[in-house]
């Protein structure tokens, strides 16, 4: 008896021995996964000889591995997982040269056919349809990495604290006024500068405001408030902030700065983020 | 007289013919002829599984009896243009003997007997299957004149309305191309 996942891919039902499936995912591929461009399939599209440009809602990425071949398909839907009798037999003529090729087994199970596929052909038959028909890029595919919008608790260590502290002049000295919200929470250091540059100074904070700001701030990130919406100047508690003349763009400027270090300090560096911005 | 009669009638195969869902041929609607014993069954149903890349003639593959058969389109094979009328499709499981198969044995007498490969297929019919005799007043007709390539047909003959189809159903089988002369 055979384990088989019987998966849906267009018009077209078939079965993967089980043994082969590393893993599953429903919607797209986490950025740690081993895709890349090249090895991402789209089931449907390849047995239907036609190009794909992005994964369907709902679909399911199927990692698969048999001997030298590791890639991901994609398919419509997982149907089922059922064991197979070990008899099988070959397709039929006039069964088309192809299809002889990815289902060299067949299997007759409760009167439904059972085609087999042979996941060490994928890569060849895609290859010799050529012209990308059934690859799928892989920008369409691995999810944008936005670890600064995750509702986790996160761990604060002192190292965030000096990281502020020790940057804490440039703050005081170099705020932007104005910004968009949605940009301030992501931005490469690169870019940092720039906006430096083009952003006019407002009002000095002094020491002891700035203190219970970023205190305030880092007690909200640890309840998980990380997102630019949920750090906003005005609801700094009343009679936090004494120093007088102070605008909230300055003071949101600041509780963005403090989030950012309080991430950067939380986030490890990943080389592949930088294509995604 | 009558004696005559019957024993040459005794002489005949039953036949059994089944219409095709095409438009007419010189005025004649095209019916494919087997001999009674070629018909397995006639599936009131059948559950089609596609099959990537075939051919338009292959509509799927059905299990029967635990065996897995081509369902094949002899409309779409010879090119015919599908019938407007409303649709009432069956499947009739068809055995014949792989006649391709006994040609490459043809040294070996032996051989051929013991090696004779029964092919089974799938056709798709529509729901006019009439079992009878043999029709008498038929004329052969060569299949290029109809538009038909003549390997793939054992015979053809025209009656008053309909004309009969003889397909060689191995070689059709065994085909990477279709069947009509265009």
């Amino acid at each position: 008896m055979k384990k088989v996942c019987l998966v849906k891919g267009g018009n077209f039902v078939l079965g993967i021995e089980s043994s082969y499936i590393l893993s599953r995912q429903n919607g797209m591929l986490a950025p740690e996964t081993a895709a890349q461009e090249g090895n991402i399939f789209h089931l449907g599209a390849l047995l239907a000889r036609k190009h794909c440009k992005r994964p369907e809602p709902g679909s399911v990425f199927l990692q698969v591995e048999k001997e030298k071949n590791n890639f991901f398909l994609l398919v419509d839907q997982v149907i089922d997982e059922i064991e197979l009798p070990g008899q099988t037999t070959r397709l039929p003529p006039p069964s088309p040269e192809l299809a002889h090729i990815l289902f060299p087994q067949v299997a007759v199970c409760m009167n439904l056919i059972v085609l087999l596929l042979d996941p060490g052909q994928i890569i060849p038959v895609a290859r010799q349809l050529g012209q990308g028909i059934g690859v799928l890029a892989r920008e369409h595919c691995v999810q944008v990495r936005a670890p600064q919008r995750h509702k986790y608790v996160p761990a604060v260590d002192t190292t965030a604290q000096q990281s502020i502290k020790s940057s804490s002049k440039n703050v005081l000295k170099q705020p932007a006024e104005t910004q968009p919200a949605d940009k301030k929470v992501v931005r490469p250091a690169g870019r940092w500068k720039t906006i430096k540059k083009n952003k006019k100074r407002p009002k000095s904070v002094n020491e002891e405001t700035f203190k219970r700001i970023m205190a305030w701030t880092i007690s909200q990130f640890k309840q998980g408030k990380v997102s630019a919406g949920e750090l906003l100047a005005d609801q700094l508690p009343p009679g936090l902030v004494q120093q007088e003349g102070l605008s909230d763009t300055v003071i949101q400027y600041l509780i963005d700065q403090i989030s950012l270090r309080c991430q950067e300090s939380i986030t490890p560096s990943h080389p592949e983020e930088h294509h995604e911005g | 007289m009558r004696d005559k009669k019957k024993k040459s009638l005794k002489g005949q195969a039953k036949t059994v013919a089944l219409s095709l869902d095409a438009e007419q041929i010189k005025g004649r609607d095209p019916v494919l002829l087997f001999t009674a014993s070629q018909i397995d069954e006639v599936l009131a149903d059948a559950e089609v599984h596609p099959l990537p890349f075939a051919a338009n003639h292959l509509v799927g593959l059905c299990a029967w009896r635990e065996q897995v058969l081509p369902i094949i389109d002899l409309v779409a094979f010879f090119d015919l243009i599908p019938s407007q009328k409303d649709k009432n499709e069956r499947y009739v499981v068809v055995r014949t003997v792989d006649s391709t198969l006994l040609d490459t044995n043809k040294d070996n007498k032996e051989k051929q007997n013991t090696n004779k490969v029964v092919l089974r297929c799938v056709l798709k019919v529509s729901n006019q299957i009439i079992s009878g005799d043999i029709p008498t007043e038929c004329t052969a007709v060569f299949p290029k004149q109809a538009g038909f390539a003549p390997v793939f047909l054992k015979g053809l003959f025209q009656g008053e309305k309909k004309l009969f189809l003889l397909p060689d159903l191995a070689t059709i089988i065994h085909s990477d191309v279709q069947g009509s002369t265009t």
